[in-house]
């Protein structure tokens, strides 16, 4: 029923996809399309050029245009191109089709192949921004949205190179030189200015991602191999963005590993590596990256590192949490001048640091199908044939082509024809002696309803009909709704997609509906969305397109016309005293916009709803009034608050000590306040008081849980009043970091919905090895197992609070019950930390060990002299460099040292003692750093 | 002659208001302290003890007096969500696990905190919170889960949007799944289990719903969990978009339906905790109702359930707005007061005040209210607090009803479809005065049906304080009790 009734309009194939419900609308549009005018003439209508050829040659492959040329209805259905061949007596076909294709072939060309090769990972990354960025809601998807859900490089190699389903285009892997195509998507209103392809502000990495995926088919060969696939570019750079924004590289191959730079020039070059990257075990990774100069790393497609810009060698790290199998690893680095450096490390769960292992690195080349495209140039005498056969078949009165001349017959003009509209081209049997559109039934109906209004001074008279025919002309009704039209249909729903999950629902993820938009949005603002420099909601993944400007000049205009027609402009003078009411009313003991709202940037305390700051820009002050009085009259009922409440028949505010609590006034106040646009002081509350969230540690030990970076999710930090603080992982049962100084200040875990992964704050922080405390080893030399927590025998008993308020945490290992004190220990300078253990097991124990390693990542010498296994001699003090050191304090054993990877360690056997029913250690040492 | 009965009736009596019959008593914390209460509970000596966002538990003296005192129990608890005493213990919620704790010395200090249950993972996304636990009278702790929103930085978790039981010796069990942002949970005086949702993608609108074993309840985040062998039930399917919510059975056999729906806006927005009126009668006059929390309006609503056939269902009525922030636990003290623990971190409420700790207080007066709604093989028979004036009880006209329900889809709540106007054909008043029998005729099974009762007036004139209740007709009762 809705279906029936709603304009649906696929923006190329009218005879598929049904047409509008008034069959004039529809006959307008597709008058447009199909260019009658640059025929007929029309008085009221602009003419309306075809795509530009001047690139033919180089673009599409000459077997495309042949049979294109010979039979474009078949190639691509409901297309506005005319067959002007087949009119032709068969002989003359055949050789107006040779000279026409020479002709084309001779402009721009040749047709090439890509200039680069390609791997898997760019294939990924055109297929997802194919299926988000709004391609599909004109052109239908080419993979089910549970297809997506899997990395190309898991599907069956067939499944993942098939040709697409036919959808609104030919296969462009038989029409298309790929980086012609990315050249089009990515500035499709150059070659076809009056075309509704619109620009989707890709970039040039972006757009060659698409054109690939696109041209899939054509790739004949897949072989994954080890290593990951590079890219070489040789030009002075300042950052380090995916592709280099599509410089053009200068040599290409592959890399086993990071440990040596490819060959590359002193100064003034960049790197893009790309593979897949191979994880065995789920779990959060560590990267870093240390380079001079500036460096990313991105994972599956996700910026896990920046460390951009030119800088003397610095690392940085990032976690993410991965599946096990393979992931898409992206890594760039520039060098501008002086030294260069690329390191790229790793820690996987379980695992140690380490440089990124060649044997987890592959990447796919992908080799493209050879065309046979004729290499030497188009006879000249064929050629010239073909231009003048160009302008004689009228082909030059869309396709503008210099050095053509029209030589075509002029037929009448489109008010003229309207009086024989059953005649030419629109008879049910067109004579030879006319182009032949292959109009359906419908469409030469449609065509035919709306020939007499060409040229009729009525005909702009009505604004709103003129919006539905700019709108379905363009096709905006495939993303947003109006009147009762529209929106995202039902089976491309899956493919719009949030680019962030903000608990927004399908407002997060839907382009808005344009209902009301001209009394809601000032024309001002509506121009500028159209013209790409308005973005309101950067969550979606769709992106808002530009069309040319004659597709869309006037929709700001008609809208204010239609929507705004009834509702009476309100232009508040401005009153500052008014504006600070409004500023106490956003705040948080008001009516508290910014749980949601953001002000000028500064983010919401909750959802990241439309930024304040910007309202006055967009927003009319009459639909703001009437939003804010009832968000239902203008369709927000759900997501905005409803604020007034009934009392004794009345609406009033919830504020009560503010302007008598009168919604009205309230809402006059509000405007008042973000009329300040961009000068808008922030309300209270949004920026909170840093005191509101520092844990002052007085006398006693202050206990926080948090997630926490390089931890688990289920972390306590313990802030002791000797100024130095510890970071326990419950989940893992492991001492993660020890700082000193400021202790914690909670804006991360306790502002607005929260969730932040915590760090130490304060200063001198030492970092434990991600590693389980304790170990069953045979030998204290023997390899420390990589597994913690649960995997390693762990398990969470809780925690016990010491007479002074100190956390004994509470685990055992197997029947091993383990209590652990952790605290700091006054001494002149800084604290040092003592760590307390009793262990009590139910039977004798002999093979349990206990390590501490030195601060991560500082090697001793003897690591550093090559020295492994267990070093000579058992001690009572382990130095780590000059740093650091532990000492165990009351132990019944000594510490072995012991190089595992390149660490020392110092390791303690534990030594049990009967004492009644069961066995007991108790031990303790003390790290100074 | 009605309407001049009715203008003579609203000149002639002042409106009466929610807060002359249960005022609002704040306690006020020591400066510095931010209290976002978030679990509510009574020591064996009565004495309140809450737990709050920011992980801090305290116990309260002298909580009824001038200036009540804030003892710090415990801390570093990652957002507790409920408490629950039992056996000498304070059984608590965190994020990552069951967790019980007790002061040994009495000191009001906690001196051992121990992991009862720590089997479910958290994937340190902020939304995954878990509410509970109550005790079931299986003698397993039940706990619900949220499903997370946005990042998830250490992996996606199995069993968010689950019912979980827990045995006392830590054995976990997923009991029901689908759920939402299940923000309440609560044992009846019967033993059945209940909990609330949020209304968002998958739940049209707040709702109120028993926990049954093995039950579906419309979301399908959480499905991939059930492919666990811990899951010992049917696994739910993935459920249909933009159908009826009556009619998701008919695909989904485990599909649970709610007890109660709320309507947005008019009942609330965000229910929260709920408790059970067990005070009997020392709240006033809706002994054995239930009392819930709504995040959003600050406000705490009455349901009044029944039990039809095998189904549970009944009338939500507003009852108390105006608190001071949004209302996230409930309880009921001995002295018959409900308490409530408020925050609006995050989410916004109607409220002033970004967080509080209340009690409500029956001033001791009876408001005119429905005192209870109940279905009818061709009707409603509605139970008043006050008798009611004969003659504009007996108008057909003094009543009004809508119907609707909603649709179960993955867009952002739903609006209220498929609406329908029942008509009144006969109301009648009882012998005592305090009730009417409404003969209705446009009934259907599995929609809310509104009424607004505007006409009707006590002995001396005074209108309803609420004239409005919804009513979420599951099942019609068979023709015995029928009206006359």
């Amino acid at each position: 029923m809705f279906a029936s009734l709603a304009l649906v309009v696929s923006s190329f194939a009218f005879a598929q996809h049904g047409s509008p419900d008034e069959p004039s609308v529809a006959g307008e549009v597709r008058l447009a399309r199909s260019g009658c005018v640059n025929c007929h003439a029309g008085r009221a209508m602009e003419r309306e050029p075809g795509p530009s050829l001047e690139r033919a040659g180089a673009s599409f492959d000459p077997a495309f245009l042949r049979k294109w040329l010979a039979a474009p209805h078949a190639v691509k259905p409901g297309t506005p191109m005319p067959d002007l061949v087949s009119p032709l007596p068969a002989e003359e076909r055949e050789r107006a089709l040779d000279e026409l294709v020479a002709f084309l072939c001779s402009r721009g060309g040749p047709f090439e192949e890509p200039t680069r090769a390609f791997d898997a990972s760019e294939l990924e990354r055109g297929r997802r921004l194919y299926h988000s960025v709004g391609c599909v809601p004109c052109h239908a998807p080419q993979e089910s949205v549970v297809d997506l859900e899997a990395p190309i490089w898991d599907l069956a190699l067939d499944t993942a190179l098939a040709p697409h389903v036919a959808t609104s285009f030919p296969d462009p892997a038989t029409k298309w030189s790929v980086d012609e195509l990315a050249k089009f998507l990515r500035e499709p209103l150059e070659r076809h200015p009056a075309g509704r392809m619109p620009s989707l502000a890709l970039d040039a990495g972006e757009a060659r991602a698409i054109a690939l995926y696109l041209c899939r088919s054509a790739v004949a060969e897949v072989v994954e191999r080890p290593g990951l696939a590079f890219e070489y570019f040789e030009e002075p750079f300042a950052s380090a963005p995916r592709g280099f924004q599509g410089a053009k590289s200068v040599r290409s191959g592959v890399i086993a590993d990071f440990e040596t730079l490819p060959e590359h020039a002193d100064d003034s070059f960049g790197f893009q590596f790309t593979g897949l990257l191979e994880v065995t075990e789920a779990g959060v990774h560590r990267f870093t990256l240390r380079s001079d100069d500036g460096s990313r790393l991105w994972l599956d497609g996700k910026q896990v590192i920046d460390n951009d810009g030119q800088h003397a060698p610095q690392a940085k790290s990032g976690e993410v949490w991965l599946a096990k199998g393979r992931h898409e690893l992206c890594v760039t680095f520039f060098e501008s001048a002086g030294g260069e450096e690329l390191a790229v490390r790793w820690q996987p769960p379980n695992g140690a640091e380490a440089p990124l292992p060649a044997e987890r690195l592959a990447h796919w080349e992908l080799e493209a199908r050879p065309r046979e495209v004729p290499r030497a140039a188009p006879d000249p005498a064929l050629v010239a044939r073909g231009r003048e056969r160009f302008g004689a078949l009228g082909c030059v009165r869309c396709h503008e082509l210099e050095g053509v001349v029209d030589s075509a017959s002029k037929p009448g003009d489109l008010r003229a024809i309207a009086a024989h509209a059953d005649r030419g081209c629109l008879a049910e049997v067109p004579p030879p002696t006319v182009p032949h559109y292959a109009f359906d039934a419908r469409a030469r109906d449609e065509l035919r309803a709306a020939l007499p209004l060409v040229g009729d001074p009525q005909r702009g008279v009505d604004d709103a009909r003129r919006i539905a025919v700019l709108l379905a002309d363009s096709n905006c009704f495939a993303c947003h709704a109006r009147s009762g039209r529209g929106g995202p249909d039902e089976t491309n729903q899956g493919y719009f997609r949030a680019l962030v999950d903000a608990d927004l629902g399908n407002e997060g993820r839907f382009p808005p509906a344009l209902d009301g938009v001209g009394a809601k949005l000032h024309a001002a603002w509506i121009e500028k969305v159209l013209a790409g420099r308005g973005v309101e909601r950067p969550y979606l993944a769709t992106r808002m397109p530009v069309f040319g400007e004659r597709r869309v000049a006037e929709l700001p205009r008609l809208f204010a016309a239609v929507d705004a027609h009834d509702v009476a402009p309100k232009s508040p003078p401005f009153d500052e005293a008014l504006a600070e009411v409004g500023r106490k009313l956003a705040g948080e003991k008001g009516l508290a916009c910014i749980q949601c709202h953001s002000f000028n940037g500064t983010k919401s305390l909750g959802i990241p709803a439309v930024d304040l700051g910007h309202v006055v820009e967009r927003i009319r002050p009459e639909w703001f009034e009437k939003l804010l009085l009832d968000p239902k009259s203008v369709g927000m009922n759900s997501r905005m608050s409803t604020f007034w409440v009934e009392d004794a028949g009345k609406l009033t505010s919830p504020v009560k000590d503010v302007l008598d609590a009168d919604p009205r006034r309230q809402i006059d106040a509000l405007w008042q306040y973000v009329s300040l646009g961009r000068s808008m002081p922030l309300p209270d509350g949004l920026v909170v008081a840093k005191t509101q969230y520092e844990v002052e540690v007085g006398r006693e030990p202050r206990i926080v849980g948090v997630f926490f970076a390089g931890a688990s999710p289920r972390t306590m930090l313990v802030g002791f009043p000797e100024r130095t603080h510890l970071a326990f992982d419950v989940e893992h049962s492991r001492l993660v970091a020890a700082w000193r100084g400021h202790f914690f200040s909670g804006e991360g875990t306790w502002l607005g919905r929260a969730g932040g992964l915590e760090k130490p704050q304060g200063e001198s922080v030492l970092e434990f090895p991600r590693r389980a405390p304790f170990a069953w080893l045979a030998q204290p030399g023997d390899p420390w197992p990589n597994e913690l927590g649960e995997d390693a025998g762990y398990r969470v008993l809780g925690w016990k609070r010491d007479a002074v308020g100190r956390p004994v945490f509470r685990y055992a290992l197997g029947d091993v019950v383990i209590e652990e004190l952790d605290h700091p220990l006054l001494s002149p300078g800084s604290a040092r930390l003592r760590r307390v253990f009793e262990l009590r097991a139910p039977r004798p124990v002999s093979d349990l060990v206990f390590a501490v390693a030195g601060p991560s990542g500082t090697a001793a010498d003897e690591v550093a002299s090559g020295l492994g296994g267990v070093l000579p001699g058992a001690t009572d003090e382990v130095r780590f460099g000059d740093e650091s050191s532990v000492r165990s304090v009351a132990a019944r054993s000594k510490f072995y040292r012991v190089v595992d990877g390149d660490e020392l360690e110092a390791r303690l056997p534990i030594v049990f003692e009967p004492q009644g029913e069961s066995f007991v250690a108790r031990f303790e040492v003390e790290v100074s750093w | 002659m009605i309407a001049f009965v009715l203008a003579l009736a609203q000149h002639f009596v002042a409106p009466e208001s929610e807060a002359a019959y249960y005022r609002a008593e704040k306690l006020t914390p020591p400066a510095g302290t931010v209290l976002e209460v978030s679990g509510i509970t009574f020591l064996e000596d009565e004495r309140p003890i809450v737990c709050t966002r920011r992980g801090q538990v305290f116990v309260i003296d002298d909580a009824y007096g001038e200036k009540p005192r804030f003892e710090l129990f415990c801390e570093g608890l990652q957002e507790p969500m409920g408490l629950l005493p039992h056996e000498g213990w304070i059984y608590v919620t965190q994020r990552g696990e069951l967790s019980r704790m007790r002061d040994l010395d009495g000191d009001d200090r906690v001196d051992e905190l121990e992991t009862v249950c720590d089997a479910w993972p958290i994937s340190g996304n902020y939304h995954e919170y878990n509410f509970g636990p109550v005790l079931a009278d299986d003698g397993r702790f039940w706990i619900t889960t949220n499903k997370p929103f946005g990042d998830e930085p250490f992996g996606r978790a199995k069993w968010r949007g689950f019912a979980l039981a827990i045995a006392p010796d830590g054995t976990m069990q997923p009991m029901c799944a689908g759920l939402r942002s299940p923000a309440g949970i609560a044992k009846s005086p019967w033993g059945e289990l209940f909990y609330t949702d949020n209304q968002g993608e998958w739940v049209g609108t707040g709702k109120l719903s028993v926990l049954v074993d093995g039950g579906f309840y419309g979301h399908p985040w959480g499905i991939f969990s059930c492919a666990d062998p811990l899951w010992t039930f049917t696994k739910p399917c993935e459920p249909p978009n933009e159908v009826k919510s009556v009619d998701v059975r008919a695909t989904c056999p485990t599909y649970e339906l709610p007890a109660v729906w709320f309507p947005y806006d008019k009942t609330g927005r965000s229910q929260c905790g709920l408790a059970w009126d067990t005070t009997e009668g020392k709240f006033g006059p809706f002994a054995g109702q239930l009392f819930i929390g709504d995040q959003y309006q600050a406000s705490v609503v009455r349901v009044a359930l029944e039990r039809v056939g095998d189904r549970w269902q009944g009338a939500v009525f507003p009852f108390r707005k105006g608190l001071s922030s949004g209302v996230i636990r409930v309880a009921f003290d001995a002295r018959g007061e409900l308490w409530c623990g408020e925050t609006d971190r995050g989410w916004g409420s109607l409220g002033t005040e970004p967080w509080g700790l209340e009690r409500l207080v029956w001033t001791g007066g009876t408001p005119f209210e429905i005192r209870t709604m109940r279905a009818l093989a061709d009707g409603f028979e509605l139970e008043f607090t006050r008798a009611v004036d004969v003659e504009l009880a007996s108008l057909e006209a003094s009543y009004r009803f809508e119907s609707y329900t909603y649709l179960h889809h993955e867009g952002y709540g739903s609006d209220e479809v498929d609406r329908a106007a029942p008509r009144v054909a006969l109301a009648s008043v009882a012998a005592d005065r305090r009730s009417v029998r409404l003969s209705v005729e446009g009934l259907r099974e599995g929609y809310v049906h509104e009424l607004h009762a505007d006409g009707v007036r006590d002995e001396r004139g005074h209108k309803l304080l609420h004239p409005d209740a919804y009513y979420t007709l599951n099942a019609l009762p068979r023709a015995s009790r029928s009206a006359r």
